[in-house]
């Protein structure tokens, strides 16, 4: 089949198959007015009206039937090409079995790469999270009056003002990104994990396999007896799905840590970027070094590190939330000007790619879908 | 074969055609006329003939069909191979 010729007819039989109810009303118009044509020639020849009317009918035959015929004509078409070309290209694959390899192997490549991204991007992108209501939990972050970018940390003391908002049952704060060796129960292995405030779970709400979240009046005195929640994932993998590992101490990062709870599967946190498998609360501070070492990233309002997690309180929507924020932006903009020149707080539903990030992950995956579209359409061309 | 035979004569529309065939064929091809509608798309289907709405000579609105230079080639090739039947049919019944 000559290349031109395939999509010139693909080209009139698609444009046949769109057109066709409007093409049975043109048809219907047609047959009208063939019937009005001959109904006039037999008034000329001397009969009247009804006569003729019922004569041209009668040599004509059934308007329904041939309309009916007609459109079995459109059909009938479509699909007698469809198997034509179904056998035409069955023909082709078995004289040229080489071509016909290299077909298969691009078209498997260009479906097995969109079925990857939309996997990747299903995940990533479009999977609403595991908790309670996820519409209604919010992520909150530093935004750039300036610039308008967000997605940026704060300071914990501008969190702890943050954190009163009336708009909200709770906010919770997070710091996704602590590294932790555990060394029980085999090989010593580092995991990453998140630092949270101990309320995390009752804002987050995701649910559990085993056990609780923190105890909010406890977990967040600095030097508490240290406690870990652990995600289905690090439970099954780690410590083989011990159904009694909850009040077990488990050694990470060379001290015991008490296990309170286990997540259901699926939880990882609520940064798509950034998975966590446990979860230590804020009384563990001192054993993120990355936030002790040489500063006090509990008081100083010029370190910027945790970022808001909230469940908005019943009856209000993400619009006011975001609008109380940025009041407390501006409050806390004018309070400590140093610190906080030119930013706000931005409010946006959780479980979507940081907003820092957003830019540059939807770039990659426009990307990724661009060059798989791409070895797609090469697969269909070189199949023509 | 016969519908693109009428349209060497020029545009017609479906009932002109309708008249034609049974002129020409001298009453001897009857068929119900609406029985053309279906074979007029088939041939539009195959890209044989086009078809243009316009207005006829008594002022009525009507679709005009004309042969593609496809439908002239399928015609002189049909009609080839009708004189070859045809004379392979004569001369068996001669013999015979």
């Amino acid at each position: 089949m000559g290349l031109a010729m395939g999509i010139a007819k693909w080209k009139r039989r698609v444009r046949f198959w769109r057109e066709h109810v409007r093409r049975a009303g043109l048809l219907s118009e047609e047959m009208e007015s063939h019937l009005a044509m001959k109904v006039a020639d037999l008034m000329e020849a001397g009969m009247t009206e009804r006569d003729a009317r019922s004569e041209a009918r009668r040599q004509f035959g059934n308007v329904t039937r041939q309309m009916e015929e007609s459109r079995a004509v459109w059909i009938a078409r479509w699909m007698t090409d469809l198997v034509q070309d179904v056998c035409f290209a069955a023909r082709t694959f078995r004289k040229q079995p080489g071509f016909t390899a290299a077909a298969v192997l691009s078209s498997a490549l260009g479906i097995g790469g969109c079925a990857t991204i939309f996997g990747i991007a299903n995940v990533a992108l479009l999977r609403p999270l595991p908790v309670e209501a996820p519409s209604r939990l919010m992520s909150i972050s530093r935004s750039y009056v300036k610039t308008g970018e967000a997605g940026d940390t704060m300071s914990y003391p501008n969190f702890l003002d943050l954190r009163p908002a009336r708009s909200f049952q709770a906010i919770a704060g997070y710091f996704p990104l602590v590294a932790a060796t555990i060394s029980s129960n085999g090989e010593p292995q580092r995991y990453w994990g998140s630092l949270v405030t101990a309320n995390y779970f009752d804002a987050v709400r995701p649910r559990f396999a085993l056990g609780r979240g923190f105890d909010a009046a406890r977990d967040d005195t600095r030097g508490e007896a240290p406690a870990v929640v652990v995600s289905h994932n690090l439970w099954q993998g780690r410590f083989g799905g011990d159904a009694h590992i909850v009040g077990k101490t488990i050694e990470m990062n060379k001290r015991r840590v008490k296990v309170v709870g286990v997540t259901a599967a699926g939880f990882r946190g609520t940064e798509v970027a950034m998975v966590s498998d446990f979860w230590w609360p804020m009384s563990m501070v001192d054993q993120v070094s990355i936030l002790t070492g040489q500063k006090n990233s509990i008081a100083d309002r010029d370190d910027d590190w945790i970022w808001g997690v909230g469940r908005l309180r019943d009856g209000v929507g993400m619009k006011e939330a975001a609008a109380e924020a940025e009041v407390i932006g501006k409050r806390l903009a004018a309070q400590y000007p140093a610190p906080n020149r030119d930013t706000s707080l931005h409010v946006e539903t959780a479980g979507q790619v940081n907003a820092g990030l957003r830019r540059g992950v939807e770039a990659f995956f426009l990307l990724l879908m661009a060059v798989t579209i791409l070895v797609l359409l090469t697969a269909c061309a070189g199949s023509l | 074969m016969l519908v693109l035979k009428t349209l060497t004569h020029g545009h017609l529309h479906g009932y002109a055609i309708a008249q034609l065939l049974q002129q020409i064929s001298g009453d001897v091809l009857q068929v119900e006329e609406g029985s053309l509608y279906p074979a007029l798309q088939r041939l539009e289907l195959n890209g044989w003939i086009e078809g243009e709405w316009g207005v006829s000579s008594n002022n009525r609105r009507a679709r005009f069909y004309k042969l593609t230079p496809g439908g002239r080639k399928k015609l002189s090739s049909d009609t080839e191979r009708y004189k070859e039947m045809a004379g392979a049919i004569a001369r068996v019944i001669g013999i015979a």
